[in-house]
């Protein structure tokens, strides 16, 4: 349904030019949650943004498609992105307070969206969703968000994200910054969405999250795929040696080994060194590695796999 | 850019200093050359009362100069003593200090200043400036306040006290070096407000204070003579006009160049 | 809120009894003037010339303080001000004349520069970059250095005296016929014009600042991402979700400044001739006259009193996260 073939985009600095993705190829298939993991500034977050049209300012694109069902998303006309957003994709964002209007209700931000689509305002449906989530409609539509709690306004932004029925889900750190209780919950909810056959992208970097919810997993560093997979396959057997520290550094809460991070520091993606972009942390780097950017051979972007 | 205002600003600090020195200012009328145009002998022309406009306006400068900063000076006297002592003292006394500095606030302040200048009959700029300035400590003092209680708990104060350094020592050598920077700008708001002030007041005909002032040339000028019917008059009525304009300016430079030089934002690069 | 409220009801006693020492600074020979004035045209005696004197301008220098100052006060709650010792006529009588007047001009300006400055402001923050956002800054540094009042008197000179388009003293034509005519309309707003605009152009310049800071600060908020991923119209973003959040803080604002400019246009009225409060109360200090000083500057602090508690109820009103 949706796929990524060679994206590089850059943020432009006063002086330098960031390098945030590059050449990033990707498959969302149809029905399945891909969860995308990596660390702050894996360029997770710039690629969703991609998706809906909504870079920064000083964001500029290299390279590279960004395809819908054939349709290259990229350099579309304004209004074709408008229309696109929330009716073919949405996103459930992190909720922190700033999410909602505070000078709107919840009932009325999730019907605005309805009628600059062209419905009409589906109230039926605004209260099919909200008990969807586990909230109770005569109370939250007339709500303002300051007056629900942080996991109310997430499950809220749920419901907000399916008002239009979107054949694409983006879910961004759906659940930082929440309690367990509300975590598991979450997880509920999203996966009966799932069942119900949506296709979603799970942006994270919380692995439990992953393993509840994800089909498949892509893995990123630094603005790179490394590696693909099932779920069971990454978690399991995972190929890529930053997957491998990322897997083990998550503890496990039966205790066990010893938990281990990456050792030195990401890399300046102001000057992309030429090589494998892992290389100055890669626990079996070798020569080959400094010099040649491996490619995703076999799902994995390693010289040294497969062996 | 910011040279600029510095250098108008020392002009008309010079011009005040030295100019009613060098310029003899001859107040008799000479009514045959009532508004007579720019020439050798009278470099911006004559008012209604064929007085020379330059001479007028260099011995002028020295009245402003003076209210302007008397102002500043005596509204930051006054606002330090009030904050700093309403920060360090607490309880009922800040209390009553800061009720008190409230109402100040929230009366009208023009009028009142105007009632109280003419009543009084101010005729002298310094003490027009302390007639000024008890309207210009308030906004400062509590701001001042506001600081030295943040102040209060920062860390240098604290190892000061633990040294037990004495209260006036604190005072003196860690708290107010911080402050400088702000009471400068501070200084030089509160002396172009008091400019406006000062010269709408004088504008309305309230005070009798000398003719020179630029603020009362601006008063016959607008109200009293028809200069501003005239065309000939146009010079008496645009020179303290263009005067007042170019001090403002000159205050608002500097004061951004004081901004600049100790925004500690710069300093750190 | 209660301590708003307080703080009103203290400034407001102040003022009275800052108005009721003045008034005890009138000379004494004001109120012997006057009776004899009444005992000449009269044909009373003394005495009750020197009463009724007393009663018109609402002073008794004969009798203990404190009396005096509860008289005051009861006269006060009865809105008894005494009369104007220049007009001759109750104080009242001419608040009630200039009032409206004061309040036409200062709606007018105040109205018109805060819409203008806020939709510039607003529309800078919106469209990043260009020229409008350091043309906005440099127009506003111009203009705040100069006092509103210079600014009346040049744009006098241009549009007054130089051009002649524009009318030079007054609220209307002597000529016109006061009432719901077009001609007096016109007249009116004609004469209305340089006054408001003498106010704007400072004022339209720190509106568009502040609303421009507003703007952008809500701008960099999750919410307006939100708004364009919902996929909404952009002049919806632009009123429910921009316009709505940036304009909260600044509505108070407005209540305080039209409070503030109540309290005192005395040079604008007084160089336009705009018979308002400021002007008469102008008039009045020059002329001591102590009632009608009195009453002005009690009535001006009212109007900051009034304007301040109505902007903490309009913003407390206006924003659900104060319910």
């Amino acid at each position: 349904m949706l796929s990524i073939r060679n994206l590089s985009i850059d943020y432009q600095l006063p002086g330098a030019a960031l390098s945030v993705l590059r050449d990033v190829s990707l498959d969302f298939p149809i029905g399945q949650v891909t969860a995308m993991i990596g660390e702050s500034g894996s360029g997770k977050t710039t690629l969703t943004g991609a998706i809906l049209g909504l870079l920064a300012s000083n964001a500029r694109v290299r390279g590279g498609q960004l395809l819908w069902k054939e349709e290259n998303l990229l350099g579309q006309s304004p209004e074709r992105l408008r229309k696109f957003r929330w009716r073919e994709a949405s996103v459930v964002f992190q909720a922190a307070q700033g999410a909602w209007n505070p000078t709107l209700t919840i009932g009325q931000q999730m019907l605005d969206t309805c009628v600059d689509h062209g419905f009409p305002q589906h109230q039926a449906k605004r209260e099919e969703l909200l008990r969807k989530v586990r909230l109770s409609p005569e109370r939250v539509i007339q709500s303002y968000p300051h007056q629900l709690s942080g996991g109310m306004r997430q499950r809220a932004l749920i419901a907000l994200s399916l008002m239009l029925d979107p054949e694409l889900l983006i879910l961004d750190e759906p659940t930082t910054a929440l309690d367990l209780i509300t975590q598991s919950y979450i997880f509920d909810i999203l996966a009966e969405i799932h069942q119900e056959g949506l296709t979603m992208i799970l942006v994270t970097h919380d692995l439990a999250a992953v393993a509840r919810l994800a089909d498949r997993v892509a893995v990123l560093y630094a603005g790179t795929v490394v590696e693909v997979g099932t779920a069971q396959q990454i978690f399991e057997q995972p190929q890529h040696p930053y997957t491998q520290v990322l897997v083990r550094s998550c503890p496990d809460v039966h205790g066990g080994d010893v938990v281990r991070g990456a050792e030195g520091l990401p890399p300046d993606l102001r000057q992309r060194p030429p090589g494998c972009i892992f290389a100055s942390r890669c626990p079996e780097v070798m020569e080959k590695c400094r010099t040649e950017v491996p490619a995703l051979v076999n799902d994995v972007a390693c010289w040294r796999r497969p062996v | 850019m910011k040279r600029i205002g510095w250098a108008v600003l020392l002009a008309f600090i010079l011009v005040a200093l030295f100019g009613p020195g060098l310029i003899p200012l001859d107040g008799t009328p000479h009514y045959e050359e009532r508004f007579a145009p720019m020439s050798w002998n009278h470099w911006l022309g004559t008012d209604y009362a064929g007085r020379d406009v330059w001479a007028q306006l260099v011995h002028g400068s020295r009245d402003i100069l003076l209210i302007a900063f008397s102002t500043g000076a005596f509204a930051v006297l006054i606002a330090l003593l009030v904050g700093v002592t309403s920060a360090l003292a607490g309880g009922a006394v800040d209390a009553l200090l800061v009720g008190c500095v409230d109402v100040f606030l929230t009366v009208p302040s023009f009028p009142l200043m105007a009632i109280l200048s003419a009543l009084f009959r101010v005729g002298d700029p310094i003490t027009f400036g302390l007639l000024l300035a008890l309207w210009s400590w308030p906004g400062l003092a509590r701001s001042l306040r506001a600081q030295v209680q943040s102040m209060q708990h920062r860390e240098f104060i604290e190892v000061a006290r633990l040294m037990r350094m004495g209260n006036w020592h604190i005072l003196w050598r860690e708290i107010f070096p911080n402050l400088v920077p702000y009471l400068s700008l501070n200084f030089i708001m509160i002396a172009r407000n008091a400019i406006t002030a000062s010269v709408g007041i004088m504008m309305l005909g309230l005070v009798p204070l000398r003719v020179e002032n630029w603020g009362m040339m601006l008063n016959l000028a607008a109200f009293q003579s028809g200069a501003l019917f005239l065309p000939q008059g146009k010079l008496y009525l645009l020179a303290p006009l263009t005067a007042i304009i170019a001090f403002q300016y000159s205050l608002i430079l500097v004061a951004a160049s004081i901004e600049e030089h100790f925004d500690p934002r710069l300093q750190r690069g | 809120m209660r301590k708003r409220i307080a703080l009103s009801l203290v400034t407001v006693w102040v003022a009275l009894t800052f108005t009721f020492l003045l008034v005890r600074q009138m000379p004494g020979d004001v109120l012997h003037n006057l009776a004899i004035q009444i005992l000449n045209t009269q044909g009373v005696t003394y005495q009750q010339a020197r009463e009724m004197a007393k009663l018109q301008i609402c002073y008794d220098p004969d009798e203990p303080i404190m009396s005096q100052y509860v008289h005051y006060l009861s006269n006060l709650a009865h809105g008894e001000l005494g009369r104007s010792t220049t007009y001759r006529i109750p104080v009242v009588t001419i608040l009630k004349s200039a009032l409206p007047w004061t309040v036409f001009i200062t709606f007018m300006a105040a109205g018109f520069s805060f819409v203008v400055g806020t939709t510039l402001g607003l529309w800078t923050a919106w469209r990043r970059g260009g020229w409008l956002e350091p043309a906005l800054t440099l127009y506003a540094t111009l203009t705040q250095a100069i006092p509103d009042f210079l600014l009346g008197v040049m744009l006098l000179l241009v549009f007054g005296v130089r051009l002649q388009w524009l009318p030079l003293r007054g609220a209307y034509g002597a000529d016109t016929d006061p009432g719901l005519n077009f001609a007096f309309v016109a007249s009116l707003l004609q004469h209305a014009i340089l006054p408001v605009m003498a106010f704007s152009i400072p004022a339209i310049g720190s509106w568009a600042l502040t609303a421009k800071a507003s703007a952008t600060s809500v701008l960099g908020e999750d919410y307006l991402l939100v708004a364009r991923a919902k996929g909404l119209k952009p002049w919806r973003i632009l009123r429910d979700y921009l316009g709505r959040n940036a304009m909260l803080p600044l509505i108070s604002s407005l209540a305080t400044s039209l409070g503030a400019l109540l309290g005192g246009s005395m040079l604008i009225e007084t160089l336009f001739g705009f018979p308002g409060l400021g002007y008469f109360l102008a008039q009045s200090i020059g002329t001591r006259d102590y009632p009608l000083m009195q009453g002005l500057f009690l009535l001006s602090t009212l109007a900051i009193v009034t304007g301040n508690l109505l902007a903490e109820i309009l913003s407390r009103r206006l924003d659900p996260r104060s319910k």
